[in-house]
């Protein structure tokens, strides 16, 4: 202790150098009371020598309980061997984590960082010891360590992509126990051609580049390849970054999705049969038709009025069930045709569709002296042949099935939510709702032939048609109160081609 | 030869069909041009016929071929490809008289230097109008090359 200020603190730390020694030491007795950290000084033997008003305020002790005892008494017994042999590794040992017993009995947890001092001669003289209060770390480890292990996720910490922490869930998804893992790389989970990927992934999600978890496999210690979702995120550890990993085992859920598509794809593939079945069918069964039809009409043309009264009627009756059969044959290829030739949705103009099924109703709105009002319609992706086909199947019905009044058919659409909703009312003789559903039906007919002719393939058109384009249809009406038919139509259009 | 009178129009129907054969032969039957038809039920005899092979050996010549498609052996479509490369035979006007629709059929057999492609009407009336048409239309009112 030759000079003062050698004696009290570094000099080239002072920006302005202190006056005189008595007013540096005066500042640093200041400083020392005024710190919010626990500031001792021990002899070699441990025995407090000084405490700074901080073990009063934060343990309890005033300098007078501590006379004649050892630091180490105050450090909880299992912390002790541990700052005993961290201070033997390293007298100047810092950041050693321990226990403080508070004056009345609880623990206090502290990191401390140890300095000894040293006389002229070289000779240790005293420890100065400052110990800072982590409690809340501890309580937010803690926290952590409960959350982590009861969690349902695979928790884990790497740092510089070794495995220094996992939880009891991450060692049930692994197979493995936390020993055989702590000191891993985690990228040796992960089978070989997903790890590119998966450092890819994580370290852009650590940048905070990536915002979505991933997808990638691990083999298990069992040697099984399990579907791993996980996200990660940066977090200090023990003072330096490291990356929190949370996983979840999604390989159900993948063989369920894999399960899904593969239903979906038959799903599709019997679908795409049946419309071929009911296309080659009706086309194929035309030939025999022809040769039926034909052959009934000659018989016709050529022998009516020859043979008696009866071969007559039969010939008629042979006639007339081949005219219907044709035209059902001629409807079911139309219908079939919806699903296997429609064309390409482009964006088609309503107003227009409309306009033009009306040109090909005028015979029927002129017979009947219908009147057709037309609001304003959208624009919307779609088949233009086939949303033309709809209205006009829907006003022609509208016309068709009329009552002793004259025809008043409306069309208007309105917005709801993504989809446009189509409306098609009329003034005629109405539903009963029991067949609200039944209408839709191919071959369905609610009239007798004698009333309405038709096969009764109209509206299961209309329905591949809505349906087609990813859109419902269905019907409210009260018999003798008119009908309105709705529909909707997607406004982006449907995945459907 | 349209004009030829006293002969009467030689017509060969290749049609593997004998429904659609009675029935274009009771078309023609309605018809005013005086023919004479003759049938063969595939490719193969229709060019055996027309290349007056075999049993076809004192086959006339035909003033117009009524071809289907469809057949077996030897389809309509080689028949036509057949006769269209033949120097002796692709001066014979051909009909295609098929039941199918299909747009590449109306294409390929375009291509082949087909002379018209008819679709089989479903009716009979429209069926014996359109045998008629192309009765009327082939063997009276086009110029057809001698020979």
């Amino acid at each position: 202790m030759t000079s003062p200020e050698r004696a009290i603190v570094t000099p080239n730390l002072y920006v302005v150098p202190p006056s005189s020694a008595a007013e540096a030491l005066d500042e640093l007795s200041v400083i020392v009371d005024a710190s919010p950290d626990l500031i001792c000084v021990t002899d070699l033997d441990g025995r407090f020598r000084f405490v700074n008003p901080a073990f009063t305020r934060l343990l309890g002790y005033a300098p007078s309980d501590l006379v004649g005892r050892s630091s180490l008494s105050l450090i909880h017994p299992e912390d002790v061997q541990d700052v005993i042999d961290a201070v033997r590794q390293d007298p100047d040992a810092t950041g050693v984590a321990f226990r403080f017993r508070h004056a009345e009995g609880h623990w206090f947890h502290a990191e401390m960082n140890r300095r000894v001092t040293y006389d002229a001669t070289g000779e240790p003289t005293s420890a100065v010891i400052v110990s800072r209060d982590i409690s809340d770390r501890v309580r937010a480890e803690e926290r952590f360590r409960v959350t982590a292990d009861h969690s349902p996720i695979g928790m884990y910490i790497a740092q510089e992509r070794v495995i220094k922490y996992v939880n009891p869930r991450f060692e049930e998804l692994t197979g493995f126990s936390a020993d055989e893992l702590i000191g891993a790389d985690p990228l040796s989970l992960v089978i070989p051609e997903d790890r590119e990927l998966v450092r890819l992934n994580a370290v852009a999600m650590l940048r905070g580049e990536r915002a979505n978890e991933y997808e990638y496999r691990i083999i298990n210690k069992s040697g099984q390849v399990r579907w791993i979702m996980e996200s990660v995120v940066s977090i200090d550890y023990h003072g330096g970054r490291a990356a929190l990993g949370n996983y979840i085992d999604i390989t159900d859920r993948k063989a369920a999705e894999q399960e899904q598509a593969r239903v979906m794809k038959e799903l599709a593939r019997s679908n795409e049969e049946l419309g071929q079945f009911a296309y080659v069918a009706s086309h194929d069964l035309q030939e025999p038709l022809r040769m039926v039809a034909s052959f009934t009409q000659l018989l016709a043309r050529r022998y009516r009025g020859q043979l008696d009264d009866d071969a007559d009627e039969f010939i008629r009756y042979a006639v007339d069930g081949v005219t219907r059969m044709q035209n059902l044959i001629n409807d079911l290829l139309a219908y079939s045709r919806v699903g296997t030739r429609g064309n390409p949705m482009v964006a088609v103009d309503m107003n227009t569709s409309v306009g033009r099924s009306l040109a090909n109703l005028t015979a029927a709105i002129e017979e009947s002296g219908a009147t057709v009002t037309v609001g304003d319609l959208p624009t919307v992706s779609a088949d233009s042949t086939q949303l033309e086909q709809l209205f006009q199947n829907l006003i022609g019905n509208a016309i068709k099935y009329r009552g002793e009044r004259t025809p008043e058919v409306r069309v208007s659409a309105t917005a709801e939510g993504d989809s446009w909703h189509f409306t098609i009312s009329d003034n005629g003789i109405g539903i009963d709702p029991a067949y609200a559903e039944r209408i839709f039906v191919i071959f369905q007919r609610l009239h007798g032939k004698e009333e309405y002719e038709g096969t009764g393939i109209g509206l299961a058109i209309c329905k591949k048609i809505v349906e087609r384009h990813g859109g419902r249809i269905w019907v409210e009406s009260q018999p003798g109160a008119g009908s309105t038919f709705h529909f909707t139509i997607p406004a982006q259009g449907s995945d459907e081609s | 030869m349209s004009t030829t009178v006293g002969r009467p129009a030689e017509v060969l129907l290749v049609e593997d069909s004998p429904g659609d054969v009675r029935l274009t032969r009771e078309a023609l039957k309605e018809g005013k041009v005086r023919n004479n038809l003759s049938v063969v039920s595939d490719g193969v005899e229709a060019m055996e016929f027309l290349r007056r092979e075999g049993k076809y050996k004192d086959a006339p010549r035909p003033d117009i071929v009524l071809l289907d498609l469809n057949m077996p052996r030897k389809d309509g479509r080689e028949v036509l490809a057949e006769m269209k490369s033949d120097e002796q035979l692709k001066r014979i006007p051909v009909v295609v008289l098929t039941t199918s629709e299909a747009e590449q059929d109306i294409l390929r057999t375009y291509d082949l230097h087909a002379n018209c492609y008819l679709t089989k009407p479903v009716d009979l009336e429209q069926f014996i109008s359109i045998v008629k048409s192309v009765e009327d239309f082939w063997l009276t009112i086009v110029q057809l090359p001698r020979s």
